[in-house]
This record gives structure tokens, sequence and C-alpha cells, in this order.
């Protein structure tokens, strides 16, 4: 049984040796089950590198460093009782999640050589319905409403922060158009690759429209959460 | 449920002035002025909408949670009525979610429309909807179409993945200018096959070059640069294999240089390296070279580099003057 974490540290090549990294890259080619649970995963981490990075208030930080204290009292009195984030292995994960947002750039703009692609070459479509394809959606529809609220917030950014925030949004949107077509979800995919090149004319500064630009897009972000937020499909929709 | 949907239809009806009076032909403003062909979707540019037209928008969004036969009716009046062209081009998108021949008439027909707005987010709804026939139609109006119409027929290609209308167009088209710009939306959709097949042609055009730089082709960017076809089309092809970032593209721009006895080639092949960022393969070419003048300029070229191996030629050189 390969569990969660096992799966993660895989993906960003992080705790595992060469034998355990070519058992569970033995694993997920021939087991299409294990493959959709570590798309799942993925989309879930990267729709939480989505979320726009706030300052940690003081106090927060300080409980936050008060609480791995005690998990680390109670790991050694009670090992059993772990906390979930005490867990090393999570930390790492967590630490990687940080930089997932650039490493979902990096791999758009390379060769498709690196990690996210090589995973989503062994990703099989996730099934209709059940637990795999709600997670899926879960992190879909997070990726969407992250992206409206960053699109939100375009207007009061600097020209440096908008530009970098723009290329952010680009890279995830292809990332989620190319994993759309693998999980078999062709209208969504089609829909998500009809952002780029608004967002590209936005990136560039060629559009001369681009509050327009942006409202049109916000509104068909929400036209697709409202879609994924209200389960089956209706009848004759895509 | 219809209850719900009686309330989204008041509210649409409630935000606009005088609800299905016009026919949908008739364009909302006068045609705008051509735009960028870089900025094909030319969207209602009037500021952020106004309470009304929240209005309308929250509603049609609320239409995506009905079945299809009852928010096409809804749809249809939207985008014959009176409201505002920002409000349509919302109910175009939503048009483009709904699997009925009838949505996809609608979208035909207004893909045709002279209001530029209007049309230009038609073309986009249909890429959208990806319905093959109606995606094949668009080629009437690519065909006839001004530069910006021709770059939203192409984005809406692109938006529905079909790769072959966008090769036929490059296959077909009447100017560089032309070719270049599906080439480029080839290079986008990953069309590395179409791409080939366009460049097994003679005469490749720089787009062609630019597209396989992109994709990492680098078979496809020798088989030009050792080609028969336009000179500096192939001294572009050797210069960008330095963009390709592998080994075997740092080989072959080795094996250019040291190959051809063209003065030209050689510095393209140069040019290449210094884009690769090839010192080391510079630095191996400087101790083959046989002659003063060779030594010099690959000499300058390492001291381009600012690299290791340029300290090292540096070195060796005045040792040898000792």
């Amino acid at each position: 049984m390969i569990t969660d974490d096992e799966l993660l540290l895989y993906y960003y090549r992080d705790g595992h040796d060469a034998a355990e990294r070519a058992r569970i890259g033995a694993a997920l080619s021939e087991d299409p089950q294990l493959a959709r649970r570590l798309h799942t995963l993925v989309a879930r981490l990267d729709a939480a590198a989505a979320v726009p990075e706030v300052p940690v208030p003081d106090a927060a930080m300080q409980r936050w460093r008060d609480a791995l204290d005690r998990a680390s009292t109670e790991t050694r009195a009670a090992p059993a009782r772990r906390p979930f984030f005490a867990d090393r292995r999570w930390q790492a994960a967590a630490a990687a999640v940080l930089v997932v947002t650039l490493a979902v750039t990096l791999q758009v703009l390379r060769p498709k050589t690196g990690p996210i692609f090589e995973a989503q070459t062994t990703v099989e479509p996730p099934p209709s319905g059940g637990a795999e394809a709600s997670a899926y959606e879960n992190g879909l529809k997070v990726y969407l409403a992250s992206t409206e609220r960053r699109l939100a917030s375009l207007d009061n950014a600097s020209p440096e922060e908008r530009a970098r925030l723009i290329e952010t949004i680009i890279a995830q949107n292809r990332l989620y158009a190319l994993a759309a077509e693998r999980a078999n979800e062709p209208q969504l995919a089609r829909v998500l690759r009809a952002f780029n090149p608004i967002l590209e004319d936005l990136r560039d500064g060629r559009s001369d429209a681009s509050a327009a630009d942006i409202s049109q897009l916000s509104f068909e972000l929400r036209v697709m959460q409202a879609r994924l937020g209200a389960g089956a499909t209706p009848p004759n929709m895509l | 449920m219809k209850h719900t949907l009686t309330t989204l239809a008041a509210l649409i009806a409630m935000s606009g002035a005088a609800l299905a009076q016009t026919p949908a032909e008739k364009p909302a403003k006068p045609a705008k002025p051509p735009q960028a062909a870089s900025a094909p979707a030319s969207r209602a540019k009037a500021g952020e909408p106004g309470g009304d037209e929240e209005l309308a928008i929250a509603a049609l969004e609320g239409l995506m949670a009905q079945p299809a036969e009852r928010a096409l009716p809804i749809l249809k009046k939207v985008l014959a009525g009176s409201q505002t062209t920002r409000v349509k081009q919302r109910a175009l998108f939503v048009l483009s979610q709904i699997d009925s021949a009838e949505a996809r008439q609608v979208l035909a027909q207004t893909s045709r429309s002279s209001d530029a707005a209007m049309r230009g987010e038609a073309i986009r709804a249909i890429g959208i909807g990806g319905d093959p026939k109606s995606l094949d139609a668009l080629k009437e109006i690519y065909d006839t179409g001004s530069a910006d119409v021709k770059q939203e027929v192409l984005q809406a290609w692109l938006i529905s993945d079909h790769k072959e209308a966008v090769y036929q167009v490059a296959l077909n088209a009447k100017t560089e200018d032309e070719a270049n710009a599906a080439i480029r939306m080839l290079g986008a959709m990953g069309a590395s096959e179409e791409l080939r097949k366009l460049g097994d042609r003679p005469n490749a055009s720089r787009g062609l070059v630019e597209a396989f730089a992109i994709s990492g082709d680098l078979a496809s960017l020798r088989k030009i640069a050792e080609g028969n076809g336009d000179r500096e089309v192939r001294l572009d092809a050797i210069r960008k294999i330095g963009i390709v970032d592998s080994d075997a593209a740092r080989t072959a721009l080795r094996d250019i240089y040291t190959r051809s006895t063209d003065a030209g080639i050689k510095d393209a092949a140069l040019q290449g390296m210094l884009i690769a960022d090839d010192d080391e393969g510079v630095l191996a070419l400087y101790r083959a070279a046989k002659t003063p003048d060779e030594k010099r300029a690959l000499m300058r070229m390492l001291s381009t580099m600012d690299g290791e191996a340029a300290l090292q030629a540096i070195d060796a050189a005045l040792e040898d003057r000792k």
C-alpha cells in the first residue's frame, strides 16, 4: 500500500531513495487508481498554492511555533498520536507546496520532461462521480475561485506584482487546461484554454480594454464555479 | 425550478430597458475600427458594469444551473433585446455551454455580425463550444475577414485544439505574415506533427524556425539549417538551435561549425553557442582552431561569454606567449 505522503514525496522528488522511487514509479504506471490518487493530490496542493500569500501576523506565527513545540513534546510522550504537521515528511511536503507555483511556471515553460509532466503522463482520466472525482473537482473549484480573487486584486497591484500575478495565472491555467484534457474533460479544457489569449494580452499590455477583459474572465470563472458547484451538469449543458 | 427560472428571467428583463424588441443582427453600436491583430476579442470597454448590468449578469450566472431547453429561450431574448453589449457577451459565453443545434445556430449567426465586439465574442464562444461543424464553418469567416477577424478565428481554433484547420491556413497562406501567424498558433497548440509537415515543404519561413526552436524540435531545425532553402532562414535556424537546451543541440552547433567552411554559417553557429551559453564548446573549438584569425575570433567570443572557459583560454594564450 502506497500512502498519500509517499506519493507526494515521490512527486516532489524528496525523501525517497532510488529503489523506493522506482517502486512507486512502477506502481504508478501499472495502477490507474494510484495514478488518479496522485493527480488528485497534486490538484489539491496546486490549488492551495494558488491562494495569494499574505504576511502571517506575529501573534499567529507565535501560536504556530507554540503548537509545534507542544507537538514535539507530545510526540516524545506518545509517538502514536503525532500531530499531522509534525510529521517530518509532511513538513517536507508542505515546504514543497510553497514552491509549487514556481515549479508550475518552470514546468510549463520548459520542455516536457519535468516532474509535473512526468506525473501527468501516468494519470488516467478520473471516473465520473465517487470520492476521487469529487476531490479533483474540489481542487479545480479552489483554483477557479483563487484565480477570480487574483484577477480582482490586479487593480491594486504594482506593475511588477501585476505582471507576476498574470504570469502565474497563465502558467497555472495552462496546467489546468492540460489536466482537464487528460481527465477527459474537453469542454472544461476549452474554457480554460479560452482564458489564456486574454490573459496573454493583459500581460503584454496589448489589450485596450483590460477592465472589460478582466470583467469577462471573472464572469466566466464564476459561471464555471457555479457549474461545478451545481454537481451534475444540467441536461444538454456541455 | 420553474419559480427559479421565472425569477432569473425577470431579473434579466428588469435590468434591460426594452427586452426582446430589436433583432440580434442589428448592431448595438457602430462597428469599431480595426484593432491590433494581437487583441482580437474586442470587448465592451465602458468601465465597470452598472447596477442594472450587474443584476443581469448575476442572473445569467444563475442560468448555468438550469436545463438547457429552459435557459436557451432566455438567452435568445437577451441577445435579441436591448441589453448592453457587455451583458450580451456574457450571454454568448453561457450559450457556448449549451449542447443544442439552436444554440450553435445563434452563435453562428452572431459570428457574422457587423458588430465587432459581438462577432469576436461569438467566434470565441464557438471555439469554447467545440462543435466540429461550427468550427469548420469559421473557415469562410477567416477567408473573407480582416486581419483582426482572422486572428479571432485562429484563436477559436486554438481554444478548440483544431490543429488541422490552423495547419491548412499555414499551408495555404497568401503572405508570410499570414503563414507566420498560423505557425505561431500551431506552436502554441503543441502541434509538432503539423509543424514538421510544414518543415518538409520547401522554403520554410522564419516563423517556422521560431516555432521549432520554442518547441525544442532540434531535428527539424537541423533539417532547415542543412537544407537548400533561403540562406537567411537557414542561418536563423542555426542560431536558434542555441535556444534548444540540450546536449544534443550543443553538439549539433559544434558539429555545424566544424564541418562548414562558410564564414556566415560558422558565425551563426557561434552565435547559437553564445545563446546556449556553451563556453566549454567554444573553448574546445578554440583549442582545435588552426589559424590565428580563428583563434582570435573564438577568444573574443569566449570573453563575451565571461565564463571559466574564457579564463582558461586567456591563461593558455598568455602562457603560449611566454
